[in-house]
């Protein structure tokens, strides 16, 4: 369990265990919702769990979990300092368990089944004979039956005639035992599940399956106690042991790959989970130790070497290294570390050792918030669900009335048998009817989408988001941060023709650097920075003096020679009656690429010019032509002036930009748009762009580098690549396009299945299912969903390369 | 339509109205159960 509190509401999440199907977690749900105190709750059938948002006032935690336990589920408190790592390890083992008892279940009534199928077949073969002599034809409708009655029979009539001399009364009599045992142990949770939705005037699919075999169980348990009941009124006492007992098998088979599916659906998450290690060496009184990384604290000194995985969260004290941060951010290259940088838990070092101070931990690590994201996302619903809850509440009911209407039209219709014949299609009825399909349907597709999301770069906070990102047609760009690196630097320098400094760049920027040290100003940090990262040296000025709007003048001294500078723009210059007739040229070209270009004189002579701009990131191009081909309309907006703007758009390829705006401005332009009726994503910041992300249908918040706003927007882009932007989008629309197959499919099948299974094409094409196979199509129907969405895990964007 | 045609037809009937009374209707009534005041 997790919990957060709210101003006076908590929320916390609890393990739910026993659900099957859509019906079970809308029971659940419905129950957790009308409980005093309890402002909302969601349920999830593929995370097994339960979110409630509830007043602590009212209710507590304690009594939700017996509200669960009373509607027949299994519920438990989990340990309130277990982190989200740790409650998914918890969790993932449970599955694994849940999937292995199946297994074993399954295997074994399986053997069962066939076993009874073999033994049963001399009864069988009586009734087909009995039948016939009635002068009806015998069911040879059903595909099973014919071919267990012209295949299989005549064969082990010639294998083993000894098994037609038995008497049928110890057959039935040890198909009894063997069906009880397979009843009470494989498929007991069918039953106490039943029983337990029922009281509560609810039926799920448990409902179906008990209901199915529980009437042929009871109909051939009378068949064996008094057959003289059915002989008396004409009927032959037959029994159905076998199909019990293969439909418990094949629901169970079902249930099984369904479990492995479901697992895999979460197979991102858990790799998440598994990237941090499990110990961590520590630097404790001198002495290096392998402690549990549990118990790491903030403060201690971890040591990493080369090739090992970073334990916890923290900042490098001394070392240098590269670190492979892909399985986080998606970015493919390592990423270069040196004293100061930050390091995040469950990351990979590369090259180098180094020691670093472990900061956050626990469940405020980096590590630990991703997986608490992405199990909120895999936890939440799309709005598409509503469609399919809506049915599955309603379903079983409705299946159930139409096997009691398949049972009697059978029983008025059937010219030989009847009530054998009613009997068998309204069992059939029950048990093709799946609900199970239609309420994994949606949750399985968001759950595979946003682990395949996170391998991309791209947290996705949900299926909401999910689905609104499928509809987007118009995305709006923040400029700074987001189109550009957001960090002003030096693009240009250009020496004047006739200066002192030609083919001395170098001296040139070292000088002017010199003198923007003493500045306050953001270009003059670009300066220094650049020339510093050319491994410039810059030395204090003697003398420095801002002009403001204008530039500065200084004095600086360089291998013992004062030079007299100043740098600005071209009204300083006609201060101190520079002439700048020689690069007026340049300046112009440079202010209409967007750049901020800065005269430098020394001495009284213009020595050159240096161009200051925040660069387009490399990717911005590329995505913004992707989205473009994706037919979506890209509007960028920056606070910047119209020149700037129009430069950077123009070269990044954007078709509309708003110029000039101010936060508020953004968030009115956003609101015009989607009264236009434009579906709008902004892209931007976490920080500035808050307002507007907010107001954007879909917000997505851009990371840059490890300063990831995991809380702003509804979809947060891991590292600073645009590109990630339109795989998320794509990822979207292709998992909507999956939903839309799921739901389909998961309808079409119950809607062709149950009258089928009635008899509908009995008339026409003499058709007919058994119990049997309608078992077999309904275990096939809901892994078809999960499998189909699993291959939203092979969804690989032609972006991402 | 025999006797017991008849009689399969109209248990028919009421089963499937005692089904969708059951399940749709009688759930809807029924009282929510009050959290116990120990375990606040």
């Amino acid at each position: 369990m997790t919990a957060t509190m709210t101003t006076e509401h908590r929320t916390i999440r609890i393990p739910v265990t026993g659900m099957t199907c859509a019906a079970c977690q809308s029971r659940i749900q419905r129950t957790l919702q009308k409980q005093p105190g309890v402002d909302d709750a969601t349920v999830n059938l593929i995370l097994n769990d339960a979110t409630i948002t509830f007043d602590p006032a009212a209710t507590s935690p304690e009594a939700l979990v017996d509200v669960i336990r009373d509607v027949g589920y299994g519920a438990s408190l989990a340990a309130p300092d277990q982190t989200a790592l740790q409650e998914q390890n918890a969790r993932d083992d449970d599955a694994a368990t849940e999937y292995l008892t199946l297994r074993r279940k399954a295997i074994v009534s399986g053997i069962v089944g066939l076993f009874a199928m073999i033994i049963s077949m001399p009864l069988m073969s009586q009734l087909a004979a009995t039948m016939h002599t009635a002068g009806g034809a015998s069911n040879v409708g059903d595909p099973f039956m014919r071919w267990t009655m012209t295949v299989f029979d005549p064969a082990l009539r010639r294998v083993a005639p000894w098994m037609y001399a038995i008497d049928p009364r110890v057959t039935t009599w040890l198909l009894l035992a063997l069906t009880l045992g397979v009843m009470t142990w494989a498929g007991r949770h069918f039953y106490t599940g039943a029983w337990a939705a029922f009281r509560h005037h609810a039926a799920d699919m448990n409902t179906l399956v008990a209901v199915g075999t529980g009437a042929a169980f009871l109909y051939s348990l009378l068949a064996t106690v008094a057959p003289d009941f059915f002989v008396r009124r004409g009927v032959a006492p037959d029994v159905y042991y076998e199909a019990v007992v293969l439909i418990i098998a094949l629901i169970l088979t079902g249930n099984m790959f369904e479990a492995r599916a479901k697992q895999r659906t979460s197979s991102a998450l858990r790799a998440l989970v598994h990237l941090q290690p499990k110990t961590a060496r520590v630097l404790r009184d001198a002495v290096e130790l392998d402690v549990p990384v549990e118990d790491v604290i903030a403060g201690d000194t971890v040591i990493v070497r080369p090739g090992e995985r970073i334990p916890v969260d923290g900042a490098i004290l001394a070392g240098t290294s590269a670190v492979d941060e892909s399985m986080l951010t998606g970015e493919s290259m390592p990423v270069a570390k040196a004293v100061g940088d930050r390091v995040i838990g469950g990351t990979m070092n590369a090259t180098g050792a180094f020691r670093f101070r472990a900061t956050t931990l626990g469940g405020d690590s980096v590590l630990a918030q991703i997986v608490q994201l992405m199990r909120d996302a895999q936890g939440s619903r799309a709005p598409i669900q509503r469609l399919a809850d809506r049915i599955s509440g309603i379903f079983v009911p409705i299946v159930m009335s139409l096997a009691v209407v398949t049972f009697v039209v059978w029983f008025i219709a059937a010219e030989n048998a009847p009530a054998v014949r009613a009997f068998a299609a309204s069992v059939a009825v029950l048990i093709i009817a799946c609900p199970c399909a239609m309420g994994l349907a949606v949750p399985t597709a968001v759950m595979v989408a946003t682990g395949k999301g996170a391998e991309l770069g791209v947290l996705i906070k949900g299926g909401e988001a999910l689905q609104r990102a499928g509809d987007l047609n118009t995305v709006v760009l923040d400029k700074t941060g987001t189109v550009t690196e957001g960090k002003p630097t030096v693009t240009d320098i250009v020496v004047a023709p006739e200066g002192a400094f030609v083919q001395r760049e170098d001296a040139l920027l070292r000088l002017v650097a010199s003198l923007e040290s003493r500045s306050e100003h953001p270009l003059a940090d670009a300066i220094v920075g650049y020339a510093r990262a050319q491994g410039l040296s810059v030395v204090e000025p003697d003398a420095f003096e801002s002009q403001t709007g204008r530039g500065a003048i200084g004095v600086v001294n360089d291998a013992d020679t004062a030079f007299a500078v100043a740098v600005g723009n071209a009204a300083l210059m006609a201060d101190y009656a520079v002439d700048t007739a020689s690069l007026q040229a340049d300046l112009d070209r440079l202010a209409n690429d967007g750049k901020t270009p800065m005269l430098v004189a020394v001495d009284g002579v213009l020595a050159g010019l240096i161009a200051v701009a925040d660069p387009i990131k490399e990717s911005s191009r590329a995505a913004i032509t992707q989205l473009h081909a994706m037919g979506l309309d890209v509007v960028m907006l920056t606070g910047d002036n119209q020149r700037t703007a129009d430069a950077v758009a123009r070269l990044a390829g954007v078709d509309r930009v708003v110029a000039g705006v101010l936060p508020a401005g953004k968030v009115a332009e956003i609101v015009r748009l989607q009264a236009l009726g434009r579906v709008v994503a902004m892209i931007g910041d976490g920080i500035n762009d808050a307002p507007a992300l907010a107001q954007a249908d879909v917000g997505m918040a851009i990371g840059t580098g490890t300063d990831i706003a995991i809380e702003a927007g509804d979809i947060v882009l891991m590292r600073g690549d645009l590109r990630t932007a339109a795989q998320a989008i794509a990822l979207s629309r292709r998992t909507m396009r999956t939903i839309k197959q799921n739901l389909f499919w998961a309808f079409i099948y119950n809607v062709i299945g149950i009258p089928v299974a009635a008899g509908v094409l009995y008339p026409a094409f003499g058709l007919l299912l058994s119990p049997i196979l309608a078992s077999a199509a309904m275990a096939f129907s809901s892994v078809s969903v999960v499998s189909n969405s699993l291959r939203l895990r092979r969804f690989a964007s032609a972006l991402s390369s | 339509m025999t006797g017991t045609e008849w009689l399969v037809a109209m248990a028919g009937v009421a089963l499937i109205c005692w089904i969708n009374w059951y399940f749709f209707l009688a759930g809807k009534t029924t009282p929510v159960k009050d959290v116990p005041k120990d375990t606040l």
